[in-house]
């Protein structure tokens, strides 16, 4: 069994030890938030928070995970009714169409804040730049990163 | 090997990893940050049957400085590296590189030694430790430490002189002079996620001069013909920047594939270094 935390709270697995940790998440814990999409690391929809750092899940191996706590984009925000103010803020700039990367950014967005609470525009750039979105163009993206920086909840 | 048959490990400490490496040898492999290695899992490669885990060994986190040395352990990884204050002080050239590997997701998991053992020609934190002439310390149980200058380390692409016993623990190196002017550039096809085309570490101090190339040879490699000539230089006029330059294109031996042809890394090569050289010498 490989035991780790999710979402604040416990879970013990067995899966192969090198069965990519976003299968595990999805197959085996049924949290399907996290997206495979390039399944290399290069687009950003698998990422989770490991111990607090942004982390694409479709490279980590099951095994890696053993003792630590993972956040899932299911993790961030209480709910519909409980949106985390990135969440909130995608819902107020319209920052998705097909929605397929939206998971990821929101995770991706939640670290950068954690760690920088006032990005300027170039650091929140920066901070998503392993996240890619091919429907539309990012700005819508970057303004609701922008607002919910600023604590804006309209 | 399926991948269902694959073990993963975890060592509580060196030597206990050591000793994995040491029973299994070619059946075991060290698995640090996984952002290269589950990559070549997925395309069916690579499939050890024993992963030796290092990511969270207590002995390969450590960045610090002494005696002259500036030691960072091999399970350092790329953010740790961009962010700490001692890489700032002391080798900016390579937390410059380390900001300029993938995106923050990989940076939170790959490491210095993983970037060294994947011995990729185009691997960005290579080209700074060539400028930085920094060794590469590898451990075995049964041979304990041995220190290896960067440039003798590696021996082709994916290939480095690491027995399947030893571990590379850590890279040390002499500190940057604190008036030295450097620069890191990067040739990719956006800022963020691009595997480079041309990459190139500078270093200058008043008769001392350190070029590294990397992604256009089978290994990273130095300029020598134009450090020489940048250290013998008595000023800098344009000029003679463009003539400098222009070297790299016969020093440098690259191939063409999917991201770009040799020729254009040539030019390219030699555009990095003018462009550099520019920017820190102000002509």
């Amino acid at each position: 069994m490989i035991s780790f935390t999710v979402n604040g709270r416990p879970a013990a697995v067995a899966v192969p030890d090198a069965k990519p940790l976003l299968d595990t998440l999805r197959d085996d814990l049924g949290l399907t938030g996290a997206k495979e999409c390039c399944g290399k690391g290069e687009c950003g929809s698998c990422t989770v928070l490991m111990d607090g750092e942004p982390v694409c899940a479709c490279l980590v191996f099951t095994a890696q995970a053993r003792g630590v706590e993972i956040i899932t984009v299911e993790g961030i925000g209480g709910g519909p009714e409980q949106l985390d103010p990135i969440q909130a803020a995608f819902v107020a700039e319209g920052a998705a169409q097909c929605g397929y990367c939206t998971p990821g950014f929101i995770v991706a967005a939640r670290a950068l804040l954690d760690k920088n609470p006032h990005p300027t525009a170039a650091e929140i750039r920066r901070g998503l730049a392993g996240n890619l979105c091919r429907c539309t163009g990012y700005q819508k993206i970057l303004q609701a990163v922008a607002k919910a920086a600023e604590g804006r909840a309209d | 090997m399926l991948l269902s048959e694959m073990k993963v490990v975890a060592p509580g400490s060196l030597t206990e990893a050591l000793r994995w490496l040491e029973e299994h040898q070619d059946r075991a492999r060290p698995l640090a940050g996984a952002t290269d290695a589950m990559v070549r899992v997925k395309e069916g490669q690579w499939r050890s049957p024993i992963w030796v885990e290092i990511r969270r060994l207590p002995e390969l986190q450590r960045m610090d400085q002494a005696d002259g040395w500036v030691t960072v352990g091999a399970a350092v990884t790329y953010g740790r590296l961009l962010r700490s204050e001692l890489m700032a002080q002391t080798a900016p050239l390579l937390a410059a590189a380390a900001r300029d590997v993938g995106s923050v997701q990989i940076q939170a998991m790959g490491t210095l030694g993983g970037n060294l053992g994947t011995a990729s020609p185009a691997g960005d934190t290579i080209p700074p430790l060539f400028a930085l002439e920094a060794e590469v310390g590898l451990c075995s149980r049964g041979g304990g430490e041995r220190w290896v200058p960067v440039e003798s380390f590696f021996l082709g692409p994916g290939r480095t002189v690491r027995r399947p016993d030893e571990l590379i623990t850590a890279v040390r190196f002499a500190p940057q002079a604190p008036g030295e002017r450097w620069k890191w550039q990067k040739l990719g096809l956006r800022g963020a996620q691009a595997i480079s085309m041309v990459s190139l570490a500078l270093r200058l101090q008043p008769g001392f001069a350190r070029v590294a190339f990397g992604a256009v040879g089978p290994t990273v490699l130095r300029a020598r013909k134009c450090e020489a000539w940048l250290s013998q230089a008595e000023a800098f006029d344009l000029a003679t920047v463009r003539s400098i330059a222009q070297m790299a294109w016969k020093e440098v031996a690259p191939i063409s594939d999917v991201r770009a042809s040799a020729a254009y890394r040539q030019q390219m090569a030699c555009a990095l270094l003018e462009r550099g050289l520019r920017e820190v010498l102000a002509v």
